[in-house]
């Protein structure tokens, strides 16, 4: 009886082992309809990144979510920082780096890129002098909106049915100074010519209780640098170790450039011309610059 | 005799119990999939990522790749057919414009999507 039992286990055995070869070896389940998170890992970052440009170049945020939906957290920062970083890299239009990096802090996301261009700094506008077009009149000199009749003769009396004209002073239009002056150049001879650009802006800070005046960084801003057969750009902030107005270009020896920011329009901020160093002793070094520009209007 | 019964019995109830395991309860389970495995609504999605990154990034080898990664290369009847679809169903230009703009750089060119060019020119 005992030996038959044993005969039965060793079927079942035998049996079981065949059909696990079966159906795990052979013919597994096959899955047709699987969705993102089930794709091997190369794919989904992918899927990620897609997913980032798509949302870049159409901004429907609400489907960028569903897309990423039921992807690891984790995975979906990670990827969205590295797609941020090679847009940036890749001279990306200001406001495809501006959503990439609103989706990356959307998703918890962050780093000096993400804090450049999904933070307040970027909406910094270039300060712009203005001029408030009138001044209002002291109340002194408001008219009464009442009639008088007193026995002096003297004493102005208005008509009521005129209205009051404000005493408007009209400023003397005159030219705007530029939005940034050179605060500062700082030459040096390197083996390979570099320019070094740092934005800054004076503000005023409350320092237990008192005003103090500091200078800032100036992130995110636009430059650009048009040589005699190239053009480059670059945004400030990128290197936040070197401060937050920082940027820098590789520049050709013995060529010309113009420096602008914002736009690559209009009068150049800076104009530059790379020669070697002379005297040195130290074989072919060029001159680099580090020129630190100031704002002239509030930042 | 016996013993022959009894062995044929435990194997018919342990492949019956094999079969139940392995493709009832536990089956293979997939974690690295494709593109091309994907579910169909998944799939057309894949196809507009593919098209709407193309606008941001004109990486034309990089689309390539992608739409091989789903199981569509030359002459890409995916893409050509799902564009074809889209523009039969009323989809609007913004969806169309960047797989239209996509397949036309992959040099595919179909009579349909040549009359809705046509039709979507002033």
């Amino acid at each position: 009886m005992k030996a038959s039992w044993v005969w039965l286990a060793v079927g079942v055995a035998l049996g079981l082992a065949a059909g696990l070869i079966y159906t795990w070896g052979i013919q597994p389940v096959e899955f047709y309809d699987t969705y993102p998170p089930l794709m091997r890992e190369d794919f989904r970052a992918d899927w990620i990144r897609m997913t980032a440009l798509a949302y870049a170049y159409d901004g429907d945020l609400e489907r960028a979510h569903l897309r990423l939906q039921r992807l690891a957290p984790e995975e979906i920062r990670q990827e969205l920082l590295q797609t941020l970083d090679a847009a940036v890299a890749s001279g990306r239009p200001l406001s495809a780096l501006q959503r990439l990096a609103t989706l990356a802090q959307d998703y918890g996301a962050d780093s000096p890129a993400v804090r450049v261009y999904a933070g307040e700094e970027t909406v910094i506008l270039l300060s712009t002098p203005t001029r408030a077009p009138t001044v209002p009149p002291p109340a002194a000199a408001a008219p009464s909106p009442t009639s008088t009749a007193t026995a002096t003769p003297l004493t102005v009396t208005t008509t009521p049915t005129l209205p009051p004209i404000p005493h408007v002073i009209l400023p003397t239009p005159t030219p705007l100074p530029p939005p940034y002056r050179i605060s500062q150049t700082i030459e040096s001879c390197l083996p390979e010519p570099r320019l070094a650009i740092s934005l800054t802006a004076s503000v005023t800070v409350t320092v237990r209780g008192r005003e103090q005046r500091q200078t800032i960084g100036l992130p995110g801003k636009e430059l650009w640098l048009l040589g005699t057969d190239d053009a480059d750009h670059a945004f400030t902030g990128l290197r936040p170790a070197q401060g937050l107005g920082y940027a820098d270009f590789s520049v050709k020896p013995e060529h010309s450039y113009n420096l602008y920011i914002g736009t690559p329009t209009g009068a150049p901020v800076a104009t530059l011309k790379t020669a070697a160093c002379t005297g040195t002793g130290e074989g072919d070094r060029w001159q680099s610059w580090l020129i630190i520009l100031q704002a002239t209007g509030s930042p | 005799m016996k013993r022959g019964r009894l062995l044929l019995v435990g194997l018919l109830v342990g492949l019956g119990l094999g079969f139940l395991f392995g493709w009832g309860l536990w089956p293979v389970q997939y974690h690295d999939t494709t593109p091309a495995q994907l579910r169909p609504d998944y799939r057309d999605e894949y196809l507009r990522l593919v098209a709407l990154s193309y606008q941001v990034e004109p990486d034309l080898a990089q689309a390539r790749a992608r739409l091989a990664a789903m199981g569509d290369t030359a002459p890409f009847p995916q893409l050509v057919a799902r564009i074809e679809a889209w523009i039969t169903a009323g989809a609007s230009p913004a969806a169309l414009e960047p797989l239209i703009q996509l397949a036309r750089d992959l040099g595919v060119d179909t009579p349909v999507m040549r009359a809705y060019l046509q039709e979507a020119q002033p």
